[in-house]
């Protein structure tokens, strides 16, 4: 970033390829469209660009990056209503080719076990559970399990105190421990 | 470690971001609390579920994103390709624009300035430049105000008090003679060097430190005014006979107090020091009462008779009752000057003084006749140039003329002093006499006159045309 604000353009290329993949899915599970997540990952680097010359040294970019990305995750959900959970009519992706909604593919899950992988099933669970989650509790247990972010670094993002931020990732954890008591009894199997 | 503070550690033990005192801690309330452990347990394995998957994103959103950033039509200042993070994909180019505008960047450095300019070492480093720079302004303005060699001579003349004469001036010779006349051994002192006899006055020491050169002026007044330092001269007809009313007249003089009579130049000659403000008003004609400049330097002071203006108006000064034979501080031509008196080319009358001093006393003389037109006090000067010059026996009988033509003054007593003495050098006793007893009646001049008087009684005369007094 410091070689980006003395003029290196080359420099904001090596800052995109490096944290444009936490990002992404840190809004596209915060946000969980695809389309909506490229627009607030691409606005995010646009932000930052133009207001390179604010950052300070001191200041650790990944906490300007998803404050930023987290501002337009929120702005995004406002805009959205009360659309916070994809219905089950939208098509997954707009890059699928098969254009299958969520309620077919969870639909056809169990149909096509011998075809998927569990982990894919798991994996679905998990995000299903993840968009059912409380913005605020969301938020914070995407940056810690997607974004690998200590609870320090969350705390400045949401702007609320660390043990706020450990509360509401032990109630997400709490609500996707119940939302998965299917699967953790499979995890439980599986030791 | 309770089960409160396990619910607060529990998050950072599952990140294993506890340090290993709290964790063991932690452990040990676990391995003794089955709620702790149960719940523990249960976020572990959902931690462990509950692992998002990671999604790529689209292979274009890098270059979409950068061309988003920087679009081309900007003000770039460099080009660079970008490599795509897809191999399909070719390099866009893009303009990069100048990150940070060069008025960020100066408010950026005056920030970091101010944060500079905020420390108290700085501020200390401020007041003490400012200081010096001010230091240096002052003593530079006060060395050009007043260059090497401006000075400002203070001259205290005339005769002091004899110290038994309650505070007046020491030595009270009333001989206004230079030489060691009988009696006033002291007065003698003082006139060979009118500074020393300045030097017990306080005002006088100060002045002195800055006096260099020329006759005396305001300042012997003040001197002069000073009380119980020889306030004689200041004393007069118009004084209440009090020594601070002399000294009243000196401040008002030192102050620039207006006079009636015309200002003449020449009371602080060479003022282009620090009093040069006192030029001009210190050198009005005052009256007759007051101690003003003598123009005189020492050697003015040793070989001419000074001239004791004070006038024997009554009620006679306390001082000058008890001290009746001292001598005025100082004199000048102008204390006997009527208020009437014909105002001079300050230059030319100047010029005659200081020819005088400079001991052209043929210059002077005539310079004193060109100015005179009838003013007794030029009259009387040039009677002196042509004493100092030609000796008595060309003096005689200008001092008779002036003597004659205003008596009854100053001007004229001191005419008829000096023509005494000239008789008395050119052994013309009854001259002498007859010029110097009827002084015996003016309390200012009575000591002097009889002094002469006594030094003709028992002296016998010089005699010679060229002997001077």
């Amino acid at each position: 970033m410091v070689r980006f604000q003395r003029g290196d353009p080359a420099a904001f290329t090596l800052l995109v390829r490096r944290h444009q993949v936490p990002l992404y899915n840190f809004a596209l599970r915060q946000l969980g469209g695809q389309a909506a997540a490229e627009d607030v990952v691409q606005e995010t680097f646009v932000r930052v660009a133009q207001n390179a010359a604010e950052f300070k040294q001191a200041a650790r970019l990944t906490t300007w990056l998803y404050t930023i990305a987290r501002n337009l995750c929120v702005d995004s959900l406002r805009k959205m209503g009360l659309r916070r959970h994809a219905s089950l009519d939208e098509p997954a992706r707009e890059s699928d080719g098969a254009g299958a909604t969520l309620g077919e593919r969870v639909a056809d899950a169990r149909s096509n076990v011998e075809r998927a992988m569990l982990s894919t099933q798991i994996g679905e669970q998990v995000v299903r559970a993840v968009l059912d989650l409380p913005e605020d509790q969301r938020e914070v247990f995407l940056l810690r399990e997607v974004s690998s972010l200590p609870f320090k670094e969350i705390a400045e993002i949401v702007g609320a105190q660390e043990n706020t931020v450990k509360s509401r990732m032990r109630y997400a954890l709490l609500r996707l421990q119940s939302a998965l008591s299917d699967l953790e009894e499979y995890a439980r199997a599986l030791r | 470690m309770d089960c409160d503070k396990f619910e607060s550690a529990m998050m950072d033990d599952l990140y294993g971001e506890l340090d290993e005192l709290t964790s063991a801690a932690l452990k040990r309330h676990v391995a003794s609390c089955a709620a702790c452990a149960g719940l523990l347990d249960g976020l572990r394995a959902t931690l462990r579920v509950a692992t998002v998957p990671r999604v790529q994103p689209p292979a274009d959103l890098e270059a979409r994103i950068l061309r988003a950033a920087f679009p081309s039509p900007v003000s770039a200042v460099s080009t660079i390709s970008v490599a795509p993070a897809a191999s399909h994909q070719a390099p866009p180019s893009v303009r990069v624009p100048s990150i940070v505008p060069f008025g960020r960047r100066a408010a950026r450095a005056l920030s970091v300035a101010g944060n500079w300019a905020m420390r108290p070492q700085t501020a200390m480093a401020a007041v003490f430049l400012v200081m010096i720079g001010t230091s240096g302004l002052l003593l530079r303005g006060r060395s050009s105000r007043a260059p090497a060699g401006a000075a400002v001579t203070v001259t205290e003349e005339g005769t002091p008090a004899p110290v038994a004469a309650g505070g007046g001036l020491a030595g009270g010779s009333p001989s206004p003679l230079a030489g060691p006349t009988p009696g006033a051994p002291a007065a003698a002192a003082n006139n060979a060097d009118p500074l020393a006899s300045a030097a017990p006055l306080g005002a006088i020491g100060a002045l002195r430190s800055s006096a260099a050169s020329s006759g005396g002026g305001p300042f012997a007044s003040a001197a002069a005014g000073a009380p119980g330092q020889g306030a004689l001269a200041m004393n007069g007809p118009g004084d209440d006979g009090k020594p601070s009313a002399g000294l009243g007249r000196a401040a008002a003089r030192l102050s620039g107090a207006p006079k009636a009579a015309p200002a003449r130049k020449g009371a602080v000659a060479g003022a282009d020091g620090p009093f040069a403000d006192f030029r001009g008003t210190a050198s009005a004609p005052p009256a007759h009462d007051e101690a003003v400049a003598e123009p005189t330097a020492a050697e003015a002071a040793r070989e001419t008779p000074t001239s004791a203006q004070a006038p024997p108006a009554p009620p006679p000064p306390v001082v000058a009752q008890s001290a009746p034979a001292a001598a005025p501080m100082a004199a000048a031509p102008a204390a006997a000057a009527p208020a009437s008196a014909p105002s001079y080319p300050a230059a030319s009358f100047d010029d005659a003084m200081n020819a005088y001093r400079a001991r052209r006393f043929d210059d002077a003389s005539r310079s004193f006749d060109a100015l005179s037109s009838g003013d007794p006090r030029a009259d009387l000067w040039a009677a002196r140039a042509q004493r100092e010059g030609n000796g008595c026996g060309a003096a005689v009988a200008r001092f008779d003329e002036v003597a004659s033509r205003v008596p009854g003054t100053p001007v004229g007593w001191d005419a008829a002093l000096d023509g005494g003495r000239c008789y008395r050098f050119l052994g013309n006793a009854a001259g002498a006499r007859a010029r110097l007893t009827p002084l015996l009646k003016v309390p200012a001049y009575a000591d002097r006159a009889r002094a002469e008087l006594s030094a003709l009684s028992h002296a016998p005369a010089s005699g010679g045309a060229s002997s001077r007094p």
